[in-house]
């Protein structure tokens, strides 16, 4: 979650977006989140758990392809 | 009212501040107005977490709007409550957003990025502070977070 804030405060066109899961089940059921941390980037790439900067960046630019 | 951060903590947290903080930082909390339907779960839990970590540095602001559809919430594209906004001291939004109180481990990323953003340090690689950088799209994360 640091990185996705740290990634936002580079770059202005990026915004990091914490959502505390158990508080909007709304929306948790949307993203269909069943474990923690999950990371949604621009609804389509999502991957579950706390991954190394390096691979957290890789989807960042897939994102952006 | 009783405190929700320990003495110990808020003592290591001071410490922490007086160290690594050096330019102003604004905490701008959107909360939902009492007008609104529907109860607003930590909304004054989350006012008062961020009233007592502001009151550990005066480098640190909070500025609170009650709102739903006021137009600082459609300004700051706000969209649930409680909304914790991290503004640069030129106010500038950084983008970073907590939705939710900021509890258990989200507290120790909230009070990281305080010092992130007033010391302007970033600790990433060089490789991907460069690629990140070279982002030209517009670009949303959402990061799922539990307290604990």
């Amino acid at each position: 979650m640091r990185t996705a804030h740290q990634f936002a405060m580079l770059n202005s066109h990026i915004k990091a977006e914490s959502i505390e899961a158990t508080e909007y089940p709304d929306l948790s059921q949307k993203y269909n989140v069943y474990g923690v941390p999950k990371s949604v980037i621009n609804e389509d790439v999502q991957f579950e758990g706390a991954v190394p900067e390096a691979v957290f960046v890789k989807n960042l630019m897939k994102a952006v392809q | 009212m009783a405190k929700l951060l320990s003495e110990k903590d808020a003592t290591a947290i001071k410490d922490y501040f007086s160290q690594q903080l050096v330019n102003p930082v604004t905490l701008r909390l959107f909360l939902q107005d009492p007008s609104e339907p529907g109860e607003c779960m930590y909304c004054s839990e989350t006012e008062q977490i961020a009233q007592e970590v502001v009151d550990l540095s005066d480098k640190l602001n909070l500025v609170v709007h009650k709102a739903t559809t006021e137009d600082k919430a459609k300004e700051y594209n706000v969209q649930y409550f409680p909304a914790l906004v991290l503004e640069k001291e030129e106010g500038t939004d950084t983008g970073v957003r907590f939705y939710g109180i900021p509890s258990g481990y989200e507290f120790g990323v909230l009070i990281e990025d305080l010092a992130d953003l007033s010391s302007g340090k970033i600790k990433l690689t060089a490789d991907v502070i460069q690629q990140v950088e070279s982002v030209q799209k517009d670009v949303t994360i959402k990061v799922f977070v539990t307290p604990t």
